[in-house]
C-alpha cells in the first residue's frame, strides 16, 4: 500500500478514530524534557491560585481564574508527559503558527531540497552543556549580587571566559574595557548611575573607609 | 503641523544625530552578528536610557529597530547566514545571486527597499495614525480588556508551536503580572511581606530576562561562532536598484500584505518575509527561478521585512497591544518613560510619535550607509566568538535590571526570568507570549473592573457593545482557527471528490 504523502496537517491532527502513534524514546526524552518548564509553571500557577483565597475578592478574582486555568492547561501536559499513548494534554493544534511554519517549510525544502549543509543542522546539546551554562549564569548573578555592577562585570567577563577554556586575552580586554567605558564612564560618571558595590564588598568598603 | 515641525528639529538635532549613528551602529552589528537581533539589543539598551529624554530614548531604540535588519540581509547574501530570524527569507535568493557573481546587485536592491519599506512605513503610521486615533476614542474599559486578551490570545496563536502552549505562556505572564499592590482593592498581593515585591516583578527584568538572557544561555551552549566562507562582491549596483523599479508593482503589492501582516499581533517581520515571498513566488511569472538567484525574491523578502514595521507599530502606539517581540520591548520602554501608549500618547505626546515615525526613515537610509562602511568588517563580525558575546549580554542584562530600579533582587528575578526563558525556547514556550502576559495583563484587570465598575448588568457589558463584541469574536477565531481550517479543507475536499 502506497502511503500518503507526508504533511504538516497530517502530522498535527488526530482524528477521533485514529490512535495516536507511540512515540519513540527521543521523542519521550523530549516530553520529560518538558517538565523543566512545567513543574515550575504548574507550582507557581498553584500558589497563586491557593493564595488568592486569603484575599478579597477584587484582588484575588483574577489570580483565582488564571491561577486555576493555567494550573489545568499545565496539567494536561503534565498528564500527557507521564502518559505519552493519551490524548489528553497532546496540544497538537498548532495555530497560526503551523500555518506560518507550513509555508515556511515549504519555502526551506523547495530551497534545500537534498542538500542539506552541515552547519545548519541543529546542534544537540547535551545535558552537561546546559549544567556548565547554568552554573556560569548563577555564578556571573551571584557575582553582581556579593560585589555589585563594578566588581561584578570583572569576575563575569573574565571568570566565564575562563571558564569555557577562552583565554585570547586582547579580546577579554577590549571586552572588559568597553564594558567599563559604558558602564563607569556613560552611566556612572556621565548619567549618574548610583555607586553600588553589593551585598558583601560594600559593609567591607565601608568598615575599611573607602566608600561611604 | 506645528508638532510635526518641531519634531523633525528634535530628530535633527545634534545630540539625536549621534544617538541615531550609534543606534544605527548598534543595529547593523547586531544585524550582522548572527545569534543576536534587534530585539536583545534594544532590550539591553532600554535601562541605558533611564535618564535620557524620551525623545532621544527613541530615536536611540528605533533606531537600532528599523536598521539591524539591513544588516541581517547583508550577511545573508554574503555569507548564507541570517543575522536575525527575519533575514533567514534574503538568503533563499541572495546567496545564489551572490554566487553567481551579483551580490552587488542583490545588496543594491536589498539596499533600495530597505530605504524605500522605511519611507512606506513611516507615510503608513502618519497616515493611519489619526484613524486609530478616532477609533480608540470610542473604546472603553470594556474594550480595552477584550484588546489586551486578543493581543494575548493572538501572540500564543503565532509565537508558539500550539496555541495551548501559548496559551500557558500568556497565563504564567499575567499570574506574574498579579504580583504586587493591586490599586483598585488597596491590598498587597503574593508580596511575601517584602518591600521589593510591592512595586510587582519589574518589566524591564521580564524583557531582559525573557528576551535577552535566554539568549545568550543558548549562545553560550551552542558556543563557538558560525564561521562560513564569504563570497567576492561583485555585480552591478544599478541593475539592483532598477530592478527594484522594474519590479514596482511587486514592491507595492508586498509593502500592502505586509503592513497587514504587521497590524495583526503576533506576526512580526519573519512572519511577513516568508508569506511575501510565497505570494510573490505564486503570482509571478517564470516562478521557477525562485530560489535559484532571482531578484524579485531578494525583493519581496526585503521589502517585507522593512515595510511591516509601519503595520507593527501602529496598534503598539496606538492601543498599547505589541505585534511582535521588539514591539514588546518597545513598550517596556514606554513604561520606563512614563509614556502610557493608547489615546494619552497621541493627545499628550503625540512629538514621540513623530520623532518615531522621522527615526523610522531616516534611519533606514543610514543603515545602508553604515553598512556599506562596515562592510569590510562584516567577514570578522560573523566570526565573533560566543564565549566573547554572551558574557557581554549577561552583563548588560544584570546591569540594567539593576539599575532600573536600584534593587539587588531583581538580579535574581532576571536570572530566574532567564534561565525559564531557555527552557521555554527549547521545548517550543516562546517566552514573547510570557512577556505579553506580564505587559498586557495589567492593562487587561484594570480594564475588567473598569467596566464592570460603570455597568449595569455586570459581566455582560463585554458583550452588548458593539467593539468589545467584535474582538471578542475575533478572539474566538484565533483560537478555533485550526478546528475552522480543517472543516473548510475538508469541506473542499468533499467538494473537490463530488466533483
Amino acid at each position: 500500500m502506497e502511503m500518503p504523502p507526508y504533511s504538516r496537517e497530517t502530522e498535527m491532527s488526530y482524528p477521533s478514530d485514529e490512535k495516536i502513534p507511540d512515540l519513540d524514546s527521543k521523542e519521550r526524552r523530549k516530553l520529560i524534557g518538558e517538565l523543566w518548564v512545567l513543574l515550575p509553571g504548574f507550582v507557581f500557577a498553584l500558589t497563586l491560585f491557593g493564595g488568592s483565597f486569603q484575599m478579597e475578592f477584587d484582588a484575588g478574582a483574577v489570580p483565582m481564574l488564571l491561577g486555576v486555568g493555567t494550573a489545568i492547561l499545565i496539567g494536561m501536559r503534565i498528564f500527557h508527559v507521564f502518559f505519552p499513548d493519551s490524548k489528553i494534554g497532546a496540544f497538537k493544534e498548532a495555530g497560526l503558527s503551523g500555518e506560518f511554519d507550513r509555508i515556511k517549510d515549504e519555502i526551506e525544502e523547495e530551497r534545500l531540497k537534498n542538500k542539506v549543509p552541515e552547519d545548519q543542522a541543529k546542534k544537540k546539546i547535551p545535558f552537561r552543556t546546559e549544567l556548565k551554562a547554568m552554573v556560569a549564569l548563577i555564578g556571573s548573578s551571584l557575582a553582581f549580587i556579593l560585589f555589585g555592577y563594578m566588581v561584578g562585570i570583572f569576575f563575569v567577563i573574565v571568570g566565564t571566559s575562563y571558564y569555557y577554556g577562552y583565554r585570547n586575552k586582547v579580546q577579554i580586554l577590549v571586552s572588559l574595557v568597553s564594558l567599563y567605558i559604558i558602564v563607569y564612564g556613560i552611566l556612572y560618571k556621565m548619567l549618574g548611575a548610583p555607586a553600588d558595590y553589593g551585598v558583601l564588598l560594600e559593609p567591607i568598603l565601608k568598615s575599611l573607609g573607602v566608600v561611604y | 503641523m506645528g508638532e510635526l515641525v518641531s519634531s523633525l528639529h528634535t530628530v535633527l538635532q545634534w545630540q539625536n544625530i549621534i544617538l541615531m549613528l550609534i543606534g544605527t551602529t548598534i543595529g547593523v552589528v547586531v544585524g550582522v552578528l548572527p545569534g543576536i537581533g534587534a530585539v536583545q539589543a534594544m532590550a539591553l539598551l532600554i535601562p541605558l536610557t533611564w535618564k535620557m529624554d524620551v525623545r532621544s530614548a527613541f530615536v536611540l531604540l528605533i533606531s537600532i529597530y528599523a536598521t539591524s535588519k539591513f544588516g541581517g540581509s547583508l550577511t545573508a547574501i554574503l555569507f548564507n547566514i541570517p543575522g536575525d530570524n527575519p533575514n533567514a527569507v534574503t538568503l533563499i535568493d541572495g546567496f545564489p545571486m551572490a554566487k553567481q557573481g551579483r551580490a552587488r546587485t542583490a545588496i543594491a536592491a536589498s539596499a533600495t527597499v530597505s530605504i524605500m519599506g522605511g519611507l512606506f512605513s513611516a507615510l503608513t503610521l502618519l497616515a493611519f495614525m489619526p484613524l486609530a486615533y478616532q477609533i480608540i476614542l470610542r473604546f472603553g474599559p470594556a474594550e480595552f480588556f477584550m484588546l489586551a486578551l486578543f493581543g494575548l490570545t493572538a501572540i500564543s496563536a503565532v509565537s508558539a508551536k500550539s496555541i495551548a502552549k501559548g496559551l500557558i505562556g500568556g497565563g504564567l505572564g499575567v499570574l506574574v503580572s498579579t504580583i504586587g499592590f493591586h490599586s483598585i482593592a488597596g491590598q498587597a498581593r503574593f508580596t511575601f511581606g517584602t518591600l521589593f515585591l510591592q512595586d510587582g516583578v519589574g518589566m524591564i527584568s521580564g524583557v531582559l530576562g525573557l528576551l535577552a538572557m535566554s539568549m545568550a544561555i543558548q549562545l553560550w551552549m551552542e558556543g563557538s561562532s558560525i564561521v562560513s566562507e564569504g563570497v567576492p562582491l561583485t555585480g552591478s549596483i544599478r541593475e539592483g536598484v532598477t530592478a527594484v523599479f522594474r519590479n514596482i508593482s511587486l514592491f507595492v503589492r508586498t509593502c500592502l500584505i505586509s503592513w497587514v501582516i504587521g497590524v495583526a499581533p503576533g506576526a512580526g517581520s519573519a512572519v511577513a518575509g516568508f508569506v511575501c515571498y510565497a505570494s510573490a513566488a505564486k503570482s509571478c511569472k517564470n516562478p521557477e527561478t525562485f530560489g535559484k538567484g532571482d531578484i524579485r525574491g531578494v525583493i519581496a523578502g526585503d521589502t517585507a521585512i522593512h515595510a511591516c514595521s509601519g503595520g507593527d507599530l501602529l496598534p503598539t502606539v496606538t492601543l498599547g497591544i505589541p505585534g511582535s517581540g521588539g514591539m514588546a520591548v518597545l513598550l517596556g520602554a514606554f513604561a520606563m518613560h512614563g509614556v502610557a501608549p493608547g489615546p494619552t500618547i497621541i493627545k499628550f505626546h503625540i512629538d514621540v510619535i513623530y520623532v518615531i515615525i522621522y527615526t523610522l526613515f531616516i534611519a533606514h537610509c543610514a543603515s545602508v550607509v553604515m553598512a556599506v562602511a562596515i562592510s569590510g568588517f562584516m567577514e570578522k563580525l560573523t566570526k565573533v566568538r560566543a564565549e566573547i558575546i554572551a558574557p557581554l549580554i549577561i552583563v548588560l542584562c544584570l546591569v540594567g535590571s539593576y539599575l532600573t530600579r536600584e534593587y539587588w533582587q531583581d538580579i535574581v528575578v532576571t536570572t530566574i526570568f532567564g534561565i525559564f526563558g531557555y527552557y521555554m525556547r527549547k521545548h517550543g514556550y516562546h517566552p514573547v507570549s510570557m512577556l505579553l502576559g506580564i505587559i498586557l495583563g495589567p492593562i487587561a484587570e484594570l480594564g475588567f473592573y473598569g467596566a464592570l465598575a460603570f455597568s449595569d448588568n455586570g459581566a455582560w457589558i463585554f458583550f452588548t457593545r458593539i467593539p468589545s463584541l467584535i474582538i471578542f469574536l475575533c478572539i474566538l477565531a484565533v483560537i478555533f482557527w485550526p478546528y475552522i481550517s480543517r472543516l473548510y479543507k475538508k469541506g473542499r475536499g468533499v467538494s473537490a471528490a463530488v466533483r
